[in-house]
């Protein structure tokens, strides 16, 4: 009744539509774990870190015994003072303006300590379509899915997936990354998302806003994710439509995601942290 | 080569393209390797034995992707699927076709990447560095793929040989 042919390309189109009915289901319960998915972490991941492990020791063999063995050292250390240096002088920048907005008020405020876990990147997404990394510490070490991930410059991005010992962060530039931001110096609030061309865009200020450029943004704390007053950029570019009652600012991160060797995840989010 | 030793050589390329790339700034955007061994296990290897090879590297890719699941797993499906139908259609038998069968697949791979982001309702920007990155990879897959895949069948057939000849 109906040729091979015509049964070759009924079987084709079935296996079309399903492939695409599977996707979309995918793609609706795409924040699940899945034991499939930390299977094949679980294959990769353990790989990746050896490979990486061996990259950083011949790199650091090179730098260090083979050129300017006594300049690299120092460099190396006067570097780790400097992300410590940043990270601090913007703390102070933070307490500053907060001193001005709440000098009447007569209580000592500190911020809590964050209680973080360094990890190791071993690999990054292959696509230039997904901004994703995978670190070297997982559930058994304490991370779960929505910490927070930052390096002394600012903030990375967010746990998205958790095996037993290797986790997913997707960065602040990646598409489906929105976090809540604020500029330092105006208190201007908006959502920072990602954009393909590693970059962000601080959507929803208002056009009353006064924005500079070269302005930093920060996290403004109110999604429960990022504390606040962490660093994430600055204004490169301001983008005023004719109409509409927002205006689009363009955000250049201050973390170069091509270079991170090694993060922080916070273990302890902004809603236990308290202040006294 | 045996299929373990297939096997062993996907997990080489997943490493290679996922970490030492990264590791390695110059080599961002470099080859497409995992394509190239698609086109090579489409053309090359038994239909059955492909579509398990292409089944482990796409379950494997979806696992430390952040995209949809199973979106890589098409791709390699689709690609094995589609390609020897292709050739026959085209009359692409010639080895020096490769740069065309390479050049579609990694069309057809950024066309199911798209379609993934439309999925997840991402905002699309396209800008130029998108395409810059993509036309960095493409050449160079186009440049170097074709020598990748007749070495890997070189290499097949140097390993049939010493088979038979035990």
């Amino acid at each position: 009744m109906f040729s091979k042919k015509m049964m070759v390309i009924a079987g084709v189109f079935g296996f079309v539509v399903v492939n695409i009915i599977a996707l979309f289901i995918s793609a609706r319960y795409v924040s699940s774990s899945s034991a499939s998915r930390h299977m094949g972490m679980g294959i990769v991941s353990p790989l990746q870190k050896a490979v990486t492990v061996s990259i950083h020791s011949l790199r650091s063999m090179w730098t260090h015994y083979f050129f300017l063995v006594s300049t690299e050292k120092e460099n190396d250390n006067l570097k780790k003072m400097l992300g410590k240096t940043i990270y601090d002088v913007n703390q102070c920048k933070e307490a500053e303006l907060s001193n001005d907005r709440f000098r009447k008020l007569l209580d000592f405020k500190s911020a809590s300590k964050l209680h973080s876990l360094s990890a190791g990147v071993i690999g990054k997404d292959p696509s230039q379509w997904y901004k994703t990394l995978v670190i070297d510490k997982g559930v058994s070490e304490g991370i779960t899915k929505g910490l927070p991930v930052l390096v002394p410059e600012g903030i990375v991005g967010q746990v998205i997936d958790a095996s037993d010992h290797y986790a997913k962060v997707l960065l602040i530039i990646d598409s489906n990354s929105a976090v809540d931001a604020l500029v330092q110096q105006t208190r201007a609030h908006g959502i920072i998302k990602g954009n393909s061309e590693g970059r962000c865009l601080l959507n929803y200020v208002s056009r009353k806003e006064i924005v500079n450029i070269g302005d930093a943004v920060v996290s403004s704390g109110l999604d429960g994710v990022f504390a606040k007053g962490l660093l994430i950029g600055k204004v490169t570019d301001i983008i005023r439509n004719k109409s509409g009652i927002f205006q689009d600012i363009e955000v250049s991160p201050f973390v170069d995601f091509d270079k991170i060797e090694e993060v922080l995840v916070v273990l302890s989010p902004p809603s236990q942290s308290r202040y006294r | 080569m045996n299929p373990m030793a297939r096997i062993g050589l996907i997990l080489f390329l997943v490493i290679f393209q996922t970490t030492i790339y990264y590791a390695i700034p110059a080599l961002n955007h470099f080859v497409d390797l995992l394509i190239t061994f698609a086109i090579y296990a489409g053309l090359f290897l038994p239909f059955l034995e492909s579509i398990v090879l292409i089944l482990v590297l796409g379950a494997l890719m979806d696992s430390i992707t952040g995209g949809l699941f199973g979106l890589y797993l098409s791709i390699y499906f689709w690609i094995i699927v589609g390609l020897r139908p292709f050739v026959t259609l085209l009359n692409l038998k010639n080895t020096h076709t490769l740069w065309l069968l390479l050049g579609i697949a990694i069309g057809f791979k950024n066309l199911m990447l798209f379609i993934g982001t439309v999925a997840l309702k991402q905002e699309i920007v396209f800008s130029s560095e998108s395409f810059r990155a993509m036309a960095y990879q493409l050449f160079w897959t186009l440049a170097l793929g074709p020598f990748l895949i007749r070495l890997l069948n070189a290499m097949d057939s140097h390993f049939k040989v010493n088979a038979q000849s035990k």
